[in-house]
């Protein structure tokens, strides 16, 4: 894969945390991943496999693994704390599963708030308008979060992470509290938002249902039986 | 169940130890009620005979009869006296702490061996005694009936009876011992005309030396004799009636709140039965019931707004307990508890938290009673004050009220919440972001035209609430109650504003606001239900504060402007002068010696005076004008030049300043400055005649006499130094009475030239009025004269300040301002501390988008500051507008009284800085806490990415 197709680079990291017996627990062992623009990546793998903590590290909130984190030609490992942050802020894009949506700010509110953190001060409301449309969320603009369905709180979650047009977004299990159809519904948006904006959206699940969707699928458990993925 | 509910405490021990605090606040809040309304009925009592013994000089707790018993025995008399005495000690149950008895055969005009006919003397028998030196009791020495007291020196021939006599007796008729004093007209049935020999002379150490109840100076023209010799005479020269008079001295600390209304009521029975009884005591449990009624009034309105805020207190930390616990209770639900155990499980948390916080509560309460009854002034504790410290068990009672009240509130969230459904709390996640309910319903405009009906309904009725003040009606509570509801109207009306300005704000400017300013304006404009609780604690706690403080303050200093008015200077001092007699019949002449001046003279030269004066006070002189007299006319004579350095009086009281008065009256030696009253009642103005009569001293028996003087008006005043215009007392009946008093001003030496040498007091300025007092006092010792009496401008006011209206305002505006501050402190720090443990996630999110700490903290700041900030800011405004609407109500039910010095508005403005210091230093460590909280947030643990 040439590097310049290639969003974000994993070289040689390694994760372990300290339990209280004082053994180390290795989660991340020795793993380089490649990610190219504009794929829909699904990692996969069973509870306490080490997928929370991936995309932590590669989301830049947990600075503390060995190894190296290239991100669009930068190494997030040396970066300082406000580069990262900023990093974040502009070109990443995050959904939760428990889709941490504002709850005193209505579903247009919540995107808006997401384009001021960038400093977007021209063409908001259309960017706003274009990010609800494109979830099918239109309608529901001046809902509050309780006044959303699972699935809607989602989707305005989704429209949140893209509205700023991010390079990459990370959701972590974003269909763990929806519905098979629903959840269905939230990775459809993944892969158009993948095919048509060329961003690259990495999740992660454990519903097999949903591995199919994926152009590329990570078996978490193989790799780090293996050590590398390319 | 104990060990669950013990667990739940330890995970939320924050909240929990906010709760109980609540709990133990509001217990002690109700103990204290009792205590402090116990110690002070008692303080009322105390000082009401305290200031009987002071005002009359006499023992204030006497029962006395005067009766003429048709009896000629002893023994029969005494058994009669005995009866009614029997009858007083078995109803009143105070201890007796003295009696005397005084038998009196009723005589003739005498013979006397020595100097031929002599006047009127009467035949007694004196007996009884006192006591010595009991703590704390008032007087603190009467003596005893000295045993050798009829001893006689030498022994008469038969049928003549030994006597001993007074000195003032011996002085009035030349007597010596030895002499034979003949009763011409009584006889014995042998026609033995009744001779006694005066065997010995009984002599007082001093003028009030109070050797019995009724001192032999106070009995004039009688003989002593003993028993026997009594019981003889009475039988055997036909005597068919005895004159008793006995007095009984009671222990009047045994009257407490809890008797005093019986004691009272026993009294009034003995009157109605026996008209002959006479007694000091009711007139002060008279004065006691009037002032019992004010002093129930101003403890409860000034505790009740305190019990509010711990209510909302209380409220609010339950509430957030309750919130917290919902998925506890979901999943005790959903693992088969029923809802009946769910809020049986609570009710025992109740109780076991509210059996520490009772004994916790009593404690603190009895504490807070301890610190109250201290306070000698707003904000300001006295070792000195004391302290009426018994521990009443009511407090067990009212306690166990307010452990109730707190029981309720803390079940009445659970109720609400315990049978909640998902729906059920999504549905109120939706109500939360509504306005609040006052706003909705517009509250704070009923609130404000109610109150603001009920101030102009005070303001017409102003001088009728000052006579039922002055009448002891007891204060009007709605007077307090409408303040409160003022307060709050005001607070709220202010909140209104003040969110509809935010709103506008963030119409306006929202397009432009950064992140954190975004995020901000919209927590604190959508959170308005859950903040305004602690917006609305706040502004009751910071307008009550400001309010109160106003309030003590006025009342305080008005009533120190009143008794510095009253006194005139720092110290006035009069000694006791000797008046000296002559003559045998009155009218007695008379002449005042007056006494060695050498001693106030060096005060200057010594160091314990800045300047002296002599003033001539007489209370009782008569004004005329036209041939028309005005009775009990204050005259004053005063050295201008020397009163002007040694009195003072505040300025603007007179329509020019004081000084120019004295200069008129300096250079016109006949000249006198006369009260406005005065000069309207006669219609007279400057340059007019008026009279002025002073009567003979008392002592010279001369009803008739006066001397009269003619004076030229200098002056016309409103006021001048010691001049009290009005005066107020109790009547016979206990209803309150108004005097208005006169005032002639003249000069000290046109007095002397006039009216001859008579008693002046001495006006000392001096920066230790108490030292000079001291140094006086030892002086007049050494030289055996003594002091009549003192006014210490620093005592008079230490002894305002002391009394129990007072004493219990300023003890509860102190209590209720410390403890409202705790309490808003910690409830401000909980509601923030909680509202942020809510919001964590989602400040994991703000990191997670690459919201910077130092953008966080600004948003902290803001929505930390704007729920202050708006509290404080309505609470200010709120307690300043209260004030200048009620302040002129408030003074004149505290300061009913009429007076020469009119009622002004005081602060200090030390109040409103310790305040706003507290406020700011809360708010620090409030959002340093936070913030720190925040800090160490692990974004990766708060947002929980991954599986739940």
């Amino acid at each position: 894969m040439d590097d310049k197709d290639v969003i974000l680079k994993l070289n040689n990291v390694s994760k372990s945390f300290l339990l209280r017996s004082g053994e180390r627990l290795e989660v991340i062992d020795d793993m380089s991943l490649s990610f190219p623009l504009g794929q829909l990546v699904i990692i996969k793998g069973r509870s306490g496999s080490g997928k929370t903590t991936l995309l932590n590290i590669m989301g830049a909130l947990d600075n503390d693994y060995s190894g190296e984190v290239i991100f669009d030609g930068r190494n997030l490992n040396t970066l300082k704390e406000e580069e990262r942050e900023q990093i974040r802020r502009c070109e990443m894009g995050f959904v939760f599963q428990s889709v941490a949506l504002i709850p005193i700010m209505t579903a247009y509110e919540n995107v808006d708030f997401a384009l001021r953190t960038v400093g977007m001060t021209d063409d908001r409301e259309d960017k706003i308008k274009e990010a609800l449309e494109l979830v099918g969320l239109s309608e529901r603009a001046t809902h509050y979060p309780f006044q959303l369905s699972g699935g809607e709180q989602q989707r305005v979650a989704i429209a949140r992470a893209i509205a700023k047009k991010p390079k990459i977004i990370f959701a972590d299990e974003p269909t763990g509290a929806l519905d098979t159809m629903t959840g269905l519904v939230v990775v459809k948006l993944f892969k158009e938002l993948a095919y048509r904006y060329g961003i690259t959206v990495v999740m992660t699940t454990h519903d097999e249902g949903l591995m199919d969707m994926a152009d590329i699928l990570i078996n978490l458990e193989e790799i780090n039986r293996r050590g590398t993925y390319e | 169940m104990l060990g669950f509910i013990l667990l739940k405490m330890k995970n939320k021990y924050k909240l929990y130890t906010c709760l109980f605090l609540g709990m133990v606040f509001m217990l002690a809040t109700f103990s204290l009620i009792s205590f402090y309304g116990n110690g002070a009925m008692e303080k009322l009592i105390n000082d009401g005979f305290y200031e009987s013994y002071e005002k009359n000089g006499d023992f204030p707790a006497v029962l006395s009869r005067n009766d003429i018993v048709k009896r000629n025995r002893l023994e029969a008399v005494k058994g009669t006296v005995k009866s009614y005495e029997n009858s007083w000690n078995k109803y009143l149950s105070c201890p007796v702490l003295a009696t005397e008895y005084i038998y009196t055969l009723k005589g003739c005009p005498v013979e006397l061996s020595y100097k031929g006919k002599g006047g009127y003397l009467d035949i007694a028998y004196i007996e009884g005694g006192g006591f010595n030196a009991v703590d704390g009791l008032k007087p603190d020495e009467l003596g005893t009936l000295s045993d050798d007291f009829y001893e006689y020196n030498s022994l008469g021939e038969k049928g003549v009876y030994p006597c001993v006599i007074s000195r003032k007796l011996m002085d009035f008729y030349n007597l010596v011992v030895g002499e034979r004093i003949t009763f011409t007209n009584i006889k014995d049935e042998s026609g033995n005309v009744l001779t006694f020999e005066i065997a010995g002379i009984v002599e007082e150490e001093g003028f009030d030396d109070y050797t019995w109840y009724k001192s032999l100076t106070d009995i004039s023209l009688t003989i002593y004799t003993d028993e026997a010799s009594f019981d003889e005479i009475a039988e055997g020269f036909n005597f068919n009636a005895i004159v008793c008079e006995n007095y009984e001295l009671i222990d009047y600390r045994y009257i407490n709140p809890q008797n005093a209304e019986t004691i009272l009521d026993y009294i009034e029975q003995f009157h109605e039965r026996d008209e002959k009884l006479d007694e000091n005591i009711s007139v002060v449990l008279k004065n006691y019931m009037v002032s019992r009624r004010t002093v129930k009034t101003i403890l409860y309105v000034i505790i009740i707004p305190l019990l509010i805020l711990m209510i909302i207190f209380i409220s609010m930390i339950s509430v957030r307990i309750v919130d917290s616990e919902r998925t506890e209770i979901a999943a005790l639900r959903s693992r088969g508890l029923s809802s009946a155990k769910i809020l049986k499980m609570y009710v025992f948390q109740v109780i076991f938290l509210s059996l520490f916080a009772y004994i916790f509560g009593i404690l603190l309460g009895y504490g807070l009673f301890k610190i109250a009854g201290r306070v000698d002034g707003f904000l300001s504790i006295s070792k000195s004050i004391k302290v009426y410290d018994s521990f009443t068990y009511d407090a067990f009672i009212y306690a166990l009220f307010g452990a109730c009240l707190s029981g309720i509130l803390q079940l009445i969230p659970v109720i609400f919440t315990y049978k909640d459904t998902v729906l059920d709390i999504k549905h109120k996640k939706l109500a939360n972001l509504k306005k609040p309910g006052w706003e909705r319903g517009f509250a704070d405009v009923i609130l404000l035209l109610v109150s603001s009906y009920m101030i102009y309904d005070f303001n017409k009725q102003l001088e009728a609430m000052r006579l039922d003040t002055l009448s002891g009606k007891g204060l009007d509570p709605m007077i307090f109650v409408s303040s409160t509801i003022f307060m709050v109207a005001v607070g709220l009306l202010f909140l209104r504003v003040l969110g509809y300005t935010l709103r506008l704000i963030f119409k306006l400017f929202n397009k432009r606001l950064k992140t954190s300013d975004y995020a901000s304006f919209l927590q604190v404009i959508r959170n308005r239900k859950k903040s305004d609780v602690i917006s609305i604690f706040m502004v009751i706690t910071i307008a009550s504060s400001i309010f109160n403080a106003t309030v003590a303050r006025t009342v305080n200093e008005n009533l120190n402007e009143r008794i510095r008015y009253n006194v005139g200077t720092n110290l006035v001092y009069k000694e006791k002068w000797k008046v000296k007699l002559a003559g045998m019949v009155p009218p007695l002449k008379w002449r005042y010696d007056e006494p060695e001046y050498d001693i106030y003279n060096n005060l200057v030269k010594e160091g314990y005076a800045k300047g002296v004066t002599k003033v001539i006070r007489d209370d009782k002189a008569t004004a005329q004008f036209n041939n028309k007299k005005l009775e009990d006319v204050t005259l004053l004579g005063i050295n201008t030049k020397e009163f002007g350095e040694t009195a003072f009086l505040k300025d603007g009281l007179t329509d020019i300043h004081w000084f120019n008065y004295l200069n008129n009256l300096a250079v016109k030696t006949n000249g006198v400055i006369i009260s406005k009253n005065l000069a309207e009642y006669y219609s007279v103005k400057e340059g007019d005649t008026i009279g002025c009569l002073r009567y003979p001293p008392p002592e010279a028996l001369d009803k008739e006499g006066f001397t009269s003087a003619y004076y030229e008006v200098v002056g016309i005043v409103d006021a001048f130094p010691g001049y009290k215009q009005y005066e107020s007392y109790a009547d016979e009946d206990g209803n309150m009475v108004e005097k208005e008093s006169y005032l002639m001003v003249i000069n000290y030496a046109n007095a002397v030239s006039v009216y001859g040498i008579t008693p002046y007091e001495l006006w000392i300025s001096t920066d230790n009025a108490d030292r000079t007092r001291s140094y006086l006092d030892e002086r007049l010792a050494e030289q055996n004269r003594d002091r009549e009496y003192y006014i210490n401008l620093d005592e008079e006011i230490v002894s305002m300040n002391s009394s129990a209206v007072i004493q219990i305002t300023n003890g509860l505006f102190t209590i209720n301002f410390l403890l409202s501050i705790l309490l808003s402190v910690i409830g401000f720090l909980i509601f923030q501390i909680t509202e942020l443990r809510d919001r964590q996630s989602l400040f994991g999110v703000y990191r997670a988008m690459g919201i910077s700490m130092r953008e966080i903290n600004r948003m902290l700041f803001i929505e930390v500051f704007g729920v202050l900030f708006s509290g404080i800011l309505a609470g200010a405004f709120s307690g300043f507008i209260t004030t200048i609407f009620y302040i002129r109500i408030f003074s004149t039910v505290y300061l009913p009284q009429r007076h020469n010095v009119p009622v002004g508005i005081y602060t200090d403005v030390w109040d409103f800085l310790r305040l706003g210091i507290i406020l700011i230093i809360t708010f620090a460590v409030c959002f340093v806490i936070i913030r720190r909280i925040v800090k160490k947030l692990k974004i990766t643990e708060v947002i929980k990415l991954g599986e739940d």
